[in-house]
């Protein structure tokens, strides 16, 4: 499966980018779903997150009672303060849109800080899949690997 | 079954900024195809909430933040955001 990555234009010319104003972000819809339902949300593809992280509010949209999570504080690289996170199992879909879609079970954190997008990190997400970031496409492209025993369309 | 269709993000990405500027830093739904906001807002519920509202699916938009044209996205530094706050 390929994904395009997400196209962000900047209104100042940026020092990283040589002065380009593009950042592209790899970023693809993932769909969470729950007993109570299912949501699409913007995902970020990210390799240096251990753990697969949703904000706190989808849990409750898509009637998945945190109550019942098992609870663990998440220590931040460089920061003092850890945070609370509650894993439950969810299941999540992900599409290129055209050709193949893919699902399967996993347990996600949910966080109750204002996380701007969900994480998709190692554990829950990466681990069943060989990723290939194509940066001069400005593409990524997942493979399912051994690890992964979900379901494909 | 429903799902985003491949042009989703390409339609999303010709918005312009002046289109785009009420929306900044604000939590959006898009429309499955991407071609149109269907409800934006600050609280993400209250924007799931207008969804329903207006007849749709959850499932049948896409959730997204709109950051600001220059804002870095810095991938779990949002994490630290929740903790200064």
């Amino acid at each position: 499966m390929k994904i395009h990555y997400l196209a962000g234009k900047a209104k100042t010319p940026q020092m990283t980018l040589g002065g380009g104003l593009i950042r592209y972000r790899p970023i693809m819809a993932v769909r969470i779903s729950g007993p109570g339902g299912s949501y699409f949300l913007d995902g970020l593809l990210d390799t240096g997150s251990d753990e697969t992280i949703f904000p706190e509010w989808v849990a409750a949209m898509i009637g998945v009672d945190l109550s019942l999570g098992a609870d663990q504080e998440v220590h931040l690289a460089g920061r003092g303060k850890p945070i609370r996170c509650r894993y439950l199992s969810a299941t999540i879909l992900i599409t290129d849109g055209k050709q193949e879609t893919i699902e399967w079970e996993a347990v996600v954190g949910f966080v109750a800080v204002p996380l701007r997008c969900p994480l998709l990190g190692q554990a829950g997400f990466l681990e069943f899949f060989d990723v290939a970031f194509q940066g001069a496409n400005h593409e990524a492209e997942l493979i399912p690997n051994k690890s992964f025993s979900g379901r494909r369309f | 079954m429903i799902f985003v269709p491949e042009q989703h993000y390409q339609n999303r990405a010709r918005f312009s900024a002046v289109e785009l500027a009420k929306h900044f830093g604000k939590e959006v739904a898009w429309s499955l195809d991407g071609s149109r906001i269907v409800a934006s807002g600050d609280n993400p519920v209250e924007v799931c909430a207008a969804v329903r509202r207006a007849g749709l699916k959850s499932d049948e938009v896409v959730m997204s933040y709109v950051p600001f044209p220059d804002e870095i996205v810095l991938g779990g530094a949002w994490l630290a955001e929740g903790e200064a706050e």
